[in-house]
């Protein structure tokens, strides 16, 4: 069989322009004797299709016949065909419209998706997109798939080309799929026989990375796959089709936690951690760092700063495959964080690593994921951000590492939001902000570092009688005695400039976050504690910075701070219960003062947490 | 013996003695650059505290927060002695002035970074200590050539710790070289809440040359000469000139805040917080009317609105 007006354009041109036929004999219907309202004319689920070709052809296997409806026009059979998930819903209908209309094409609407495929499924230690085989039935989950549709009619000698452009090509696995077995192919190229073509082929598709830049020459991430099939140096039909790769998406502090991280540095504060994971009824996993696969033993405990969490996921039928990605440092030499890797990877658990190259060691503080956060969904100045933007501390005076920002942006779906953490000596967001959960129409809080609310705190104490109370009782810095009166603090004068300096920036940047994320007065909780300098002039929290706090859930698990003991009582606790508590958050305090805030960090800083993803959200409904 | 012979024998001793002294450098320089009386009175303390606290330069000599093994456990991942150093006490501080510019202190493998950071220690620890005697010590490190930015702060603040006059004059001087000695001098009078030392960081402002990076330092050294918080701790400086320093960082702040463009005027905005003067708001308003620009007039009418919230927050 031989049409000019098939065989010389695409399939999709070709789909189209049956479309567009079949509307137009369905406005002519309309126009005869429908009582249609007109605005239905052009939606073809409204309108019965004028041929009666619907449902003659043979439904493929895996073909969904509820997506093929009496309402829908009949998808003409092509001799190229390929068909991917374009309307992602987990499954390949060659005969549904939704699959294979705009199949070239991908936006918020439409468009089919591939996994980068980081995580082990086999749990052999290494990455399922480290090797070349399909690692069993889960691995083979995470692969999206493609189909070169049946064409019976195929003559004989006809061939065909499968083809993907080549930077897509490079960034991809491809394997024919027979029988239950995957072949690896080579996705620049592979050939086809009629027998193909009358048959239909099944292939697989997995990122071998996500995308690590969206700059000029990088591989933004879609893949374009071409069939053509040819029969005699006659091409007998093309179609083409376009897929992109899924982000690594962050998670945020509001989301569920599905479980806790602390390493094994400090029972006390473990056991306070882990207190907290029973009031919550969340699982806490100690990391002890013992098993094989570290290059040495330079272990520390900051495990916030040693990976970010997040995910990746595409449609599956009936929701989504999903794979939980831990995003290590980019700092190289840090051997703890290799724990995404030598302890966490695993079936539906990956881990990437980038850096620049060489690796500058000046970025390193701030390559700490500490210095990672994600503020959640919100909308701002009209634009719509349902996964939230991504939060980094990093200016061009004093940068995170170039390659690992260009990673975080080439996502797309969680645009990055830079704000100034020079001043600070070790950099991070958490020292200074985090985010909880809410019951407001925006469903979050920010709490913000607040070191005029210490003093006006200290100031009301001195003023009530209490100016002799210690701060930090019977605790130490690394260089002597802590404890120091309330009027001592107070009697400070390069203390106290320090931190009205400190105050002004931290205006500066509350101001940029109100304005970028369009807060009100309410969305904003002030958390007081006072800062220090260093040699370096840079500063550090001096009181235990309780903003630094790990969430659980609703519950909030804070440095205790050490404040003056008034009757008993100490007023920073009092003052954060009574801040916090409203808000329907639940305080917990844990000591961290040894390990982890005289080594200029808290709470946040020793913990981290893996989060549930969340089942209705869809990454590509954001537009991005 | 020929005199070729007495020349060579003449050049080897001149050549052994110059590495006696070469050998005999702390970390910075050696005492030989050190004018000649404090040069003796130091090195007489310091052999009285070697012998009465000899412990104290030994932990000198076994310093670790420079190693990688010790700041990598750290958060920020920075070198740093400063810990150790502080945890040697006040009975440390003729041991670091001996490590800073009498005796070498081994460097091992430290890059460096590392070796800046044992720098930035000692100056930065002897600048806390406030050692009146070893002002000469301070005044070379922010003088002397090749030293690294963080060092000369450190001894710029040192410097105006101590606060005395000779101190502050070579503060202000330092303000006229067009180098890192300007900003470390900043740092070092951000301590001084005296009408002079505002006159003169007011002055670098004023002048037509003085870059945004340094106008930046310069408005931050006028926030904290005028700093509400310091002056209401009763120890910022003399309560009778409280009113002259401030209402002259107000003056000088609001100007730069028109004047610069870029950091300059941000930070002009920071400082004028930390000063935090009700008049500010009026001398704000007056310079609205005299200013004819209507750009100039919405700058300062943004001002005033962000001090006023700034100052308002609770």
């Amino acid at each position: 069989m031989r049409n000019d007006d098939v065989f010389d354009h695409s399939a999709s041109q070709t789909r189209r322009a049956a479309w567009l036929l079949w509307l137009l004999v369905a406005s002519s219907g309309a126009a005869c004797g429908s009582t249609g309202e007109a605005d239905n004319l052009a939606d073809p689920h409204q309108q019965t299709p004028a041929t009666a070709e619907a449902g003659d052809e043979p439904l493929d296997a895996g073909e969904s016949p509820d997506t093929a409806t009496e309402a829908d026009p009949p998808v003409p059979k092509t001799i190229a065909d390929l068909v991917v998930d374009t309307d992602r819903n987990g499954k390949l209908e060659p005969t549904a419209w939704s699959d294979q209309d705009r199949e070239n094409e991908w936006n918020a609407t439409h468009g089919a998706v591939f996994l980068a495929n980081v995580d082990d499924d086999d749990e052999d230690g290494v990455g399922d997109h480290e090797d070349d085989v399909v690692n069993g039935p889960e691995d083979a989950l995470d692969l999206a798939r493609i189909r070169v549709v049946a064409y019976a009619e195929v003559p004989a000698s006809a061939t065909a080309a499968l083809t993907i452009d080549a930077l897509g090509a490079q960034n991809i696995r491809l394997f024919r799929v027979e029988g239950g077995a995957f072949t690896q192919v080579d996705p620049a190229f592979v050939p086809l026989v009629a027998s193909d073509i009358a048959g239909g082929v099944e292939f697989a598709i997995e990122g071998r990375y996500f995308v690590r830049s969206q700059g000029q020459g990088a591989w933004h991430g879609y893949v374009d796959i071409h069939l053509e099939v040819t029969d005699l140096g006659q091409t007998l039909g093309t179609d083409d089709v376009q897929l992109r790769v899924a982000p690594l998406v962050f998670m945020n502090a509001t989301q569920q936690t599905d479980r806790i991280y602390v390493g094994n540095f400090d029972d006390p504060f473990v056991q306070g951690v882990t207190d907290l994971g029973t009031a919550t009824g969340v699982p806490v996993e100690v990391l002890k760092y013992e098993a094989s696969g570290y290059q040495d033993s330079d272990f520390d405990p900051w495990t916030q700063d040693h990976f970010e969490m997040g995910y990746t996921a595409m449609p599956k039928a009936g929701g989504l495959q999903k794979m939980l990605v831990a995003f290590r440092t980019p700092r190289v030499q840090r051997t703890s964080a290799d724990v995404v890797f030598v302890e966490l990877r695993g079936k539906d658990f990956g881990a990437v690593h980038v850096h620049s190259e060489p690796y500058d060691d000046a970025t390193r503080s701030l390559d700490s994921t500490g210095n990672w956060d994600t503020v959640p969904p919100h909308d701002a100045h009209g634009a719509h951000y349902p996964l939230g933007r991504f939060l980094i501390g990093s200016v061009p005076a004093r940068h995170a590492d170039l390659a690992a920002e260009a990673f975080v942006e080439a996502q797309e779906v969680q645009p990055m939001l830079r704000i100034d953490t020079s001043w600070l000596t070790v950099g991070h967001v958490d020292e200074i902000s985090s985010f909880v959960g809410a019951d407001t129409p925006r469903g979050w809080r920010m709490l913000f570092a607040r070191p005029a609310l210490a003093r006006k705190m200290l100031q009301d104490l001195s003023d009530a009688g209490y100016g002799a109370s210690r701060l930090f009782a019977d605790k130490w810095w690394w260089t002597g005695l802590a404890s120091r009166t309330v009027q001592s603090v107070l009697g400070d004068a390069t203390l106290m400039a320090s931190n009205q300096e400190d105050q002004a920036t931290l205006d500066a940047i509350l101001t940029q976050l109100v304005n970028e994320l369009e807060l009100t007065a309410d969305d904003i909780r002030y958390m007081p504690f006072l800062e220090q300098r260093y040699y370096d002039g840079l500063s550090v929290a001096y009181q235990p910075a309780t903003v630094n706090l790990l969430q659980v859930n609703g519950h909030l698990l804070m440095a205790e701070p050490f404040g003056p003991d008034v009757n008993g009582v100490d007023p920073f606790k009092y003052d954060l219960d009574a801040r916090l508590g409203p808000l329907g958050l639940t305080t917990h305090y844990v000591d961290d003062w040894d390990t982890y805030h005289r080594n200029n960090g808290d709470v946040h800083c020793g913990t981290n947490t893996v989060r549930v993803i969340p089942d209705g959200e869809r990454w590509w409904e954001s537009g991005r | 013996m020929s005199r070729r012979v007495l020349a060579a024998a003449g050049l080897f001793l001149a050549l052994a003695a110059g590495s006696v002294v070469a050998k005999a450098d702390g970390v910075l320089f050696g005492p030989g650059q050190l004018p000649e009386a404090a040069r003796t009175s130091i090195a007489a303390r310091i052999a009285q505290a070697k012998h009465d606290t000899p412990e104290a330069f030994a932990r000198i000599r076994s310093l670790k927060g420079h190693r990688p093994e010790v700041y990598g456990k750290t958060r920020s991942l920075k070198p740093s002695v400063a810990d150790e150093l502080a945890a040697i006490g006040p009975g440390g501080s003729w041991a670091i002035v001996d490590a800073i510019a009498y005796s070498p202190l081994p460097r091992g493998a430290a890059n460096d970074e590392e070796w800046t950071s044992v720098q930035l220690g000692l100056v930065g620890r002897l600048s806390d200590l406030r050692v009146q005697e070893a002002s000469a010590v301070l005044e070379r490190v922010l003088a002397m050539p090749g030293v690294q930015d963080d060092v000369r702060r450190a001894a710029g603040a040192g410097l105006g710790k101590l606060g005395g006059e000779r101190e502050i004059a070579v503060l202000v001087a330092a303000l006229a070289q067009r180098d890192a000695r300007r900003e470390a001098g900043l740092f070092g009078l951000r301590r001084v809440r005296r009408p002079d030392a505002v006159a003169a960081v007011a002055a670098l402002l004023r002048q037509g040359d003085t870059e945004e990076a340094t106008a930046r330092v310069a408005a931050t050294t006028l926030g904290h000469q005028g700093s509400s918080w310091a002056w209401a701790t009763g120890n910022a400086g003399r309560e009778e000139e409280r009113s002259e320093v401030q209402a002259r960082c107000v003056e000088a702040l609001v100007v730069s805040y028109l004047r610069y463009q870029g950091e300059g005027r941000e930070y002009a905005a920071r400082a004028l917080q930390m000063v935090e003067q009700p008049a500010t708001l009026e001398r704000i308003a007056a310079e609205q009317s005299a200013r004819g620009a209507k750009e100039d007039q919405e700058l300062l009418a943004q001002l005033a609105r962000r001090l006023q919230a700034a100052w308002g927050r609770r």
